[in-house]
């Protein structure tokens, strides 16, 4: 265990979702690390090595396109697993693994992860339940993307980080904020604005709070609400929302 | 690279830009500009807001260098019953 770990593998909802007979045959594989923020765990194109299962951090998947222009594709936390389903056969990381909110995880070698699946049924039933939660949530992004305003996939994009995150106040710049959303930062400061003037969010250097949480849900688009149902019909109690904590 | 403001004027509000952006020129800054200003504009004129919205560029030395402007205006041609 690095030094200055302090956690426990089942501090990820879906280890914790495993029988303890289950989880056996995983734990001596598994090996706590610290996350730093900003850190880049895989670059678009690494060979992916390990399956991190987040507790405290969130880890975003970054698109980069030609030009630079970033924009999110997807977000792990506590509910999930990165570097397992979208690698599967290439084993090539599709973009860039960076760490949007410091804290621990649980990594395991991708072959051990592999072996120890092939041999438990219920571990094989979790993971094909969180890959179909993960389509479907790719699939509601990419339609949210393509319809809905910028001012409603904000409050999305701070919803779904306030859920992985175990405080109010999250570390986001507009700049940040702008590189996740594929927009431009003075679009992300007007947005931003409005929130804190209609009293859901307040804003500091360098950090958001979330002052009205049912307020944001109100303002955020379907795609919010309909990402959180799918997460809590397949994967029960994994999904606990802010509001619920 | 030049690092250049982009202050949004929105209606009577003005919001001020104190952090910045680093552009390789000032045409990239100025296409910066114009996306922020169409994605700002978009949302809002499907919702009948018909404030234009104006971006005032700045550059490191306090001097505006650029203003983009999208004007916002609906007109109807034949009057509904």
């Amino acid at each position: 265990m690095p030094q200055g770990v302090n956690a426990d593998h089942r501090l990820n909802r879906l280890l914790a979702a495993l029988e303890p007979g289950d989880f056996a045959p995983l734990e001596p594989h598994l090996e706590l690390v610290n996350l730093t923020h900003k850190q880049v765990l895989y670059e678009t194109g690494d060979p992916v090595t390990y399956a991190y299962f987040p507790h405290d951090a969130i880890i975003s998947l970054v698109n980069v396109m030609e030009d630079g222009g970033t924009v999110e594709i997807g977000v792990f936390g506590h509910e999930g697993v990165l570097g397992l389903l979208s690698a599967l056969v290439t084993r090539e990381a599709f973009g860039r693994y960076i760490v949007q909110m410091a804290g621990t995880a649980s990594r395991i070698q991708f072959e051990r992860l592999n072996e120890v699946r092939n041999a438990c049924p219920e571990l094989r039933q979790l993971i094909m339940n969180y890959g179909e939660v993960l389509l479907a949530q790719t699939f509601q992004t990419v339609s949210c993307n393509a319809v809905h305003p910028v001012e409603a996939r904000c409050c999305r994009w701070i919803l779904n980080m306030h859920d992985r995150a175990d405080k109010n106040t999250l570390p986001l710049t507009h700049e940040f904020l702008s590189e996740m959303l594929g927009v431009q930062r003075s679009s992300v400061s007007v947005v931003t604005r409005t929130l804190q003037s209609a009293g859901l969010i307040q804003q500091s250097r360098g950090s958001i709070t979330v002052t009205d949480r049912a307020g944001l849900e109100e303002t955020a688009c379907e795609c919010y609400a309909r990402v959180r149902r799918i997460y809590q019909r397949l994967l029960p109690g994994t999904y606990s929302t802010a509001r619920s904590r | 690279m030049a690092r250049y403001y982009f202050d949004v004027q929105d209606g009577t509000n003005l919001l001020r830009d104190d952090e910045g952006a680093e552009f390789d020129s000032l045409g990239a800054a100025i296409r910066g500009a114009a996306r922020s200003a169409t994605e700002i504009g978009t949302d809002r004129l499907a919702r009948g807001d018909l404030n234009d919205v104006v971006i005032k560029v700045r550059d490191e030395h306090d001097r505006r260098v650029v203003t983009v402007t999208a004007l916002m205006k609906i007109e109807q041609n034949v009057l509904s019953s």
